[in-house]
């Protein structure tokens, strides 16, 4: 197929198959930047990665650099990391606290509100140069939804509430398991795969594979995170069907999966006495215990992936067509239990480390479904699983799928569909 | 203290033995180099990270690398179809006496991966406590601190 990507883009997603194009075409992923990732609200980081005044994180956005920082008044902004004299990164360290960012090329010197507060040299700038008309720039839009924080690179659009809809809801679950109804996000892992990112934001919807992909690491004896095994018991022998759980899609591509007692040996944190009783103060032995052994999957459409069971959440960077960063963050909840908060940190970052037992299988399958992708003659992907179920909405306008289901992916691509086909 | 050269060459020898047996994909025989109560650290972002706040890249008992290389022996294990190739370049050995008898060894290390066509490597120090058990030199910890441990990686091997 050629691809002229401006007017052939509603070709490329069927009801139940996409075209190969969307994850090897060069252009089209250009143009997933602009309309995706330049538009629509992306997850930027976690109010607690910069808990005081003067903290910052360097990270990027669509490919941008920018800089989030909490400023004297303990705002958390969000600016472009771009001088705006000559274009250099002004703040070029992962993690830091200032108050001030210096340009390393000219010196000038911006608060870290982004307000240029220093120009070496003045006198030899013109007698009208206004420093007031070269702040950092910031993002056009950034909110805040319980510490999550979202930016979009565009100015117009839905406010961030409005636009996560139901996805609120499971942000709040996830939220909540925290006895202060807080988290506290650690330092995280990133790993890369030479794949597009779509592969992955499928995968996490996607419990049919496990199985075949996996095998190998539920094989294993005490497979996986064994450190939590060790402290707090297998629970009972872990399922290999996965048939207890459901599918939940949400709106604009956002799904949920509910394991429901799936994976008895990864919620672990129901099997802390303490958590437990913390959290029966609070809510009662029964819905405690219920928080407690959460095990959901949350996807937020297009670059979060939340895992309840190990405490923590998956950002998707797409670097390039076929190249993929993916950084995991684990968090705490604030006031569990230090043991069990330990026990999160060191299961998630053995789960999802380049150096684990999980994540690495899925990196393998993206790797080959990328490399098959080359077949032109072939030029669908298939969906195939759960598509005839009846996708009829509940209450709260969520579609209730079973466990072993194509379709939350299938809303994945319509929500792609539906942001690429604007200009 | 530094040691004597004949315990830096036995030093020396011990850790191209390891290499090569990781090489070579003698897994079970590596496995016996090891201390039950071994920890093998591969820290992440920086190297004095905290296993208690921050993600790790590798924090593995002996259970744990146990069941790894049960992992990778398995005939379903995706990742190991085929497995990739692996080199280990040690160099600057450096060994002084640690406590209770243990060795406190340092070297550089430097982990060539040939997979899908492509070669990756993975420069770093390796930082050994070494003790002594039934007459042979066992691994009590392996930290492996990579130059790389801030950037985005791609699967590790034993290192």
């Amino acid at each position: 197929m050629t691809t002229d990507v401006q007017t052939g883009i509603p070709d490329l997603i069927g009801e139940s198959r996409v075209h190969r194009s969307i994850y090897t075409d060069p252009a089209i992923f250009e143009l997933e930047m602009k309309r995706i990732f330049s538009r629509t609200w992306v997850f930027i980081g976690h109010e607690s990665e910069v808990p005081h005044a003067g903290d910052y994180k360097t990270d990027t956005v669509a490919g941008q650099p920018i800089v989030m920082t909490r400023d004297e008044e303990g705002a958390v902004r969000v600016l472009f990391n771009r001088c705006r004299h000559r274009g250099a990164k002004v703040c070029n360290l992962p993690y830091g606290n200032s108050s001030t960012f210096s340009c390393l090329y000219h010196g000038w010197t911006f608060s870290n509100k982004g307000d240029l507060i220093a120009v070496p040299s003045r006198q030899l700038c013109p007698a009208n140069f206004d420093p007031g008309n070269y702040p950092l720039v910031a993002l056009p839009r950034v909110e805040s939804y319980r510490g999550f924080v979202f930016g979009s690179l565009s100015a117009e659009g839905t406010p961030l509430e409005e636009h996560l809809g139901r996805a609120t809801h499971y942000l709040d679950c996830l939220i909540d398991r925290s006895p202060e109804g807080e988290i506290q996000v650690c330092k995280p892992v990133k790993y890369s795969y030479p794949a597009n990112w779509k592969l992955q934001i499928e995968n996490y919807s996607d419990n049919i594979h496990a199985r075949f992909t996996h095998e190998a690491a539920f094989a294993a004896r005490r497979p996986i995170e064994s450190g939590a095994v060790e402290r707090y018991g297998a629970g009972s022998q872990q399922r290999s069907d996965l048939r207890m759980g459901i599918n939940r899609v949400l709106s604009h591509g956002d799904s949920m999966t509910d394991y429901r007692g799936d994976r008895p040996q990864m919620a672990f944190a129901g099997r802390d006495p303490e958590y437990v009783s913390i959290m029966t103060e609070k809510y009662g032995a029964e819905q405690a215990q219920a928080i407690a052994d959460m095990d959901i999957h949350v996807i937020i459409y297009p670059n979060l992936l939340m895992h309840s069971a190990y405490c923590h959440y998956r950002v998707i960077k797409p670097v390039s067509v076929d190249q993929t960063v993916i950084v995991g963050y684990p968090f705490k909840l604030k006031g569990a239990p230090t043991e069990l908060n330990e026990a999160f940190v060191q299961a998630s970052s053995e789960h999802i480390s380049a150096s684990g037992a999980v994540q690495v299988d899925d990196m393998e399958a993206f790797a080959r479904v990328q490399e098959g992708l080359a077949v032109e003659q072939d030029e669908w992907v298939s969906y195939v699983y759960g598509i005839e179920e009846p996708q009829v909405p509940n209450e709260y306008g969520e579609i209730e799928l079973g466990m072993m289901t194509e379709v939350p992916a299938l809303h994945q691509h319509r929500e792609w569909l539906r942001l690429m086909s604007r200009d | 203290m530094v040691v004597s050269r004949d315990l830096q060459h036995e030093v020396e020898q011990f850790l191209f033995h390891e290499a090569e047996l990781l090489e070579n994909r003698r897994f079970e025989e590596w496995l016996e180099l090891l201390t039950r109560d071994v920890i093998y650290w591969v820290p992440n972002i920086r190297d004095d990270s905290d296993i208690s706040d921050e993600a790790m890249i590798s924090y593995e008992g002996y259970d744990e690398l146990r069941a790894r290389t049960v992992r990778l022996r398995h005939p379903l294990n995706p990742t190991q179809k085929p497995p990739p190739r692996t080199r280990h370049f040690i160099t600057n050995v450096s060994a002084e006496a640690g406590e209770g008898g243990e060795l406190r060894v340092r070297c550089n290390l430097l982990v060539y991966v040939s997979k899908d066509g492509k070669v990756v490597h993975h420069p770093g120090t390796s930082e050994y406590r070494l003790r002594e058990e039934d007459g042979s030199w066992r691994i009590a910890s392996k930290k492996v601190y990579l130059i790389t441990n801030d950037l985005p990686l791609t699967p590790l091997p034993i290192m």
